[in-house]
């Protein structure tokens, strides 16, 4: 029980999630009656699936919201921003009672009244108020609210079309199979051809048309779509299309329907035939054909109808119960340490089996080769998730927070479908969130200010994400006020980050805002302002390999643009020697590899700095800077990487070449060392040391700074 | 469109060659009535029906309507893809009946 009661909650946290969506999305869209019933078939399944499991309590509460929007559906409740913003509360007050569902004196019961009692005012003020337009009478079900044409169309449902060509249909040169065949590009059709007009042989014309038929249509294809496709036949057939299943609908709120239902629902049969036939208790079909109300042609239409409906929906069911398996993360990331492993043994067995020359013994290495790469692209394309559900959780946070500040602001995001490592999406929404807090608060102004600086009073921040080689790129950028470098300088004088005479450019005061404790807010906010934002941002980009880079025009917005890996797994490294020992730089960040002999060294007079190209670039000696004994070879190597748009030298003796590196996580005992992120082991077992270049430069920055203010 | 046809051992074998759609359909309706209605058993051979309209379509199920009147006199031989694919598309089957009637 404990197992289905944990199935229930994961399922649960996935409905609030897809119901968060659906409610922003129906707050700009109202009339969408296909996000209504998104959000009444979550609020629905929650409730369902919570008293069935033991959530007694999260059944209760969401049965009032359930029904507020079960009246939405029936046209008798609009919806409005209090409405979204009561749901969004409940969607909230669900969450917190799942997160303390073994423990609820945590659960703040008084919201929870609070909320009821909002939905129960809505749903005693739509009993009261009058039945709104075209809503005479007993409520229309939604299919017929969407049949007439007012609802978007996204899920799959099935269409009966009944086309019954007038007899003069072919002398104006239509051949309707040209519009079955149509028909078929939209989806699956089962075709029921009727022959019942067909005169006698002695009175058939044939340039006259008496074929008529049932089309059923399983298409995500809206009712225009359809119609479209009988539009210049419109004056030379009577045609009826009515949606009669919606394949997204619950189960429960789809019965299949019985032949009487079909037949009256098709007109063939008024309800007091069915009524009288099933009184007789014999085969309704049968008796109805016996009884000369309809024909045996017809009744075989509706069965055929009856019997697709059930087959669609059953292969359907079928379909979304095997075509995906939820497996736990643990075991994934349990999956993906295996690999890594299994990567390590190929790269040795492929060492000893270049080593022995055995000409079978290489073959099998390379089989295993090919196989362990297939194996491990597979593994990390499981963890991959795309940005979509990350985006989709910051629209919540950029409209409650724009209503809170008196602001008005539109978030656009694009490609939230590219993907990126499960552990690495995870880690990226607290940086996601401080820049966006910042761009709210700061970043964008007040429509009183926009208006006199000539902007739309609507102000726009844009998520984008996009594939860069083996990285993935972020772009957060605003329309709002930027960043003046004047205000940076002065405040990083002020809290002593920068001396008064320091010659700095426009770009490296904006990286200042990265510096712990700093803050160029006006006034503190308790959305953002105490300064311990974008440091923490800094750091946490960074400790996912990542780079994050800012951009400012004053006046006219900024932008930030995050660098991420695509996993953190495996990494493609290039593999470097000093003396005996091994390190391996992240290619990702490396430019180029240049010599350096004693010659160029005795150049430098002792200042780490070389000439390439006509340009300089500072360079640390590896092994003076992890006082490696020994002496250096005559002809040294700098690895050259592009560090915060700077390019910085390593010296290491010598470059073994580019390997893929599986990383390992250190032992606790080294988790002092920032200059190292991990290790790997290759194949010939010894371990070499990740090198975080980023770290190991601010390191010795941060030592020079203090050796300066000693001095 | 042509519908040819050879009398065989007293049975008269008619062929529909090409295709057969709006423009042919007085046509071939015509020469197949007056074979049809002469005395003797029929074969008709649709193997040769290149492709197909729903006027088509409906000269067959006509065809098939006349011809289970006199099932001893006359039966259909054969059918072109073409034809069969037509047939499919507009719901019935090889018989010219509804697809689901008529079958076993």
């Amino acid at each position: 029980m404990d197992t289905q009661r944990e199935a229930y909650r994961v399922e649960a946290y996935d409905l609030l999630a897809e119901l968060e969506i659906s409610l922003l999305e129906l707050e700009s869209a109202p009339d969408d009656m296909d996000l209504v019933d998104r959000v009444f078939r979550a609020m629905h399944t929650i409730k369902g699936s919570g008293a069935m499991f033991g959530f007694d309590a999260i059944a209760e509460f969401t049965h009032d919201v359930e029904s507020a929007f079960d009246r939405v559906r029936e046209g008798h409740i609009s919806v409005t921003t209090g409405l979204v913003n009561l749901a969004l509360a409940a969607r909230d007050q669900i969450r917190s009672m799942l997160d303390h569902a073994d423990d609820p004196v945590h659960i703040d019961q008084q919201q929870g009244r609070r909320i009821l009692d909002g939905f129960r005012a809505i749903l005693s003020a739509a009993q009261t108020a009058p039945a709104p337009d075209g809503a005479d009478g007993p409520a229309r079900p939604a299919w017929e609210i969407v049949a007439t044409g007012t609802a978007g169309a996204t899920g799959e449902k099935i269409y009966r079309i009944r086309f019954e060509p007038h007899e003069t249909l072919f002398q104006n040169g239509t051949n309707p199979l040209a519009l079955l065949s149509e028909l078929t590009s939209l989806g699956h059709c089962r075709t029921i051809a009727h022959l019942d007009r067909l005169p006698a042989p002695e009175a058939f014309n044939p340039e006259s048309c008496y074929l008529s038929w049932d089309i059923l249509l399983t298409s995500d294809c809206s009712l225009n779509a359809i119609q479209d496709i009988f539009i210049f036949v419109e004056d030379a057939c009577s045609l009826s299309i009515d949606l009669i299943d919606r394949l997204d609908a619950p189960a429960e709120a789809s019965v299949s329907k019985r032949l009487g239902e079909i037949l009256v629902a098709r007109g063939d049969l008024p309800p007091e035939a069915v009524d009288e036939a099933l009184e007789r208790q014999q085969r309704l079909g049968q008796i109805l054909v016996d009884a000369g109300r309809v024909s045996a042609e017809k009744v075989c239409s509706a069965l055929a109808e009856q019997e697709y409906v059930q087959s669609v929906r059953a292969k359907r069911e079928q379909q979304s119960s095997a075509g995906s398996v939820r497996v736990a993360a643990e075991k994934l990331d349990q999956l993906v340490n295996l690999v890594g492993e299994l990567v390590t043994v190929q790269a040795r067995l492929n060492q000893k089996a270049v080593l022995s020359r055995d000409a079978e013994l290489l073959n099998i290495s390379e089989v295993v080769e090919r196989l362990t790469d297939e194996l491990r692209d597979n593994t990390l394309s499981i963890r991959m998730l795309p940005i979509d559900v990350t985006f989709s959780k910051l629209r919540r946070l950029v409209r409650d927070l724009s209503n809170e500040l008196g602001k008005n602001i539109l978030l656009k995001t694009e490609g939230g479908d590219t993907e990126l490592d499960k552990t690495v999406l995870e880690q990226l929404n607290d940086p996601l969130v401080h820049i966006l807090r910042n761009s709210i608060d700061h970043g964008i102004e007040t429509p009183e200010r926009r208006g006199k600086a000539g902007k739309p009073e609507q102000g726009t921040i844009r998520l984008k994400a996009e594939h860069s080689g083996a990285n993935v790129l972020i772009h957060i950028s605003d329309d709002g006020a930027g960043i003046e470098p004047a205000v940076i300088r002065r405040k990083a004088i002020e809290k002593g980050l920068l001396s008064a005479d320091a010659e700095r450019s426009d770009k490296e005061l904006l990286q200042l805002i990265f510096l712990p404790g700093f803050s160029t807010a006006e006034a503190v906010t308790n959305v953002s302002g105490r300064g311990v934002g974008m440091d923490v941002v800094k750091r946490s980009i960074e400790s996912l390999r990542g780079a994050i880079e800012l951009n400012s025009q004053p006046g006219k917005g900024t932008t930030i643009t995050l660098k991420l890996p695509l996993t953190l797994a495996i990494i493609d490294g290039l593999l470097v020697e000093i003396d005996s020992d091994k390190f391996v730089l992240p290619l990702s960040s490396i430019e180029e590899c240049v010599e350096l002999s004693r010659e160029d060294l005795k150049k430098t007079h002792g200042r780490n700095i070389l000439n390439i190209r006509n340009q300089i670039v500072p360079f640390v000696p590896l092994r003076e800077r992890f006082a490696i004994a020994g002496d250096a070879p005559n002809f040294e190597q700098v690895v050259i990487n592009e560090v915060n748009g700077r390019r910085v030298g390593i010296v290491v003796d010598r470059v073994i070449g580019e390997h893929q590196i599986v990383i390992k996580t250190m032992n606790a005992l080294y988790k002092n060392v920032p200059e190292v992120s991990g290790a790997t082991i290759l194949g010939d077992g010894t371990v070499a040391l990740i090198l975080d270049v980023q770290k190991l430069l601010s390191g010795i920055q941060e030592e020079n700074l203090e050796a300066e203010s000693e001095r | 469109m042509s519908v040819v046809n050879e009398i065989i051992d007293g049975c008269n074998r008619v062929r529909i060659v090409g295709a057969l759609s709006i423009w042919e359909a007085a046509a071939t309706w015509s020469d197949l009535n007056s074979l049809l209605s002469a005395p003797g058993p029929v074969e008709i051979d649709l193997t040769a029906v290149e492709s197909c309209d729903g006027a088509g379509v409906q000269i067959l199920c006509q065809l098939h309507k006349l011809l289970a009147q006199r099932p001893e006199q006359g039966h259909v031989t054969g059918i072109s893809n073409g034809l069969s694919q037509a047939m499919r598309l507009a719901g019935l089957n090889a018989d010219g009946l509804p697809a689901g009637q008529g079958e076993a």
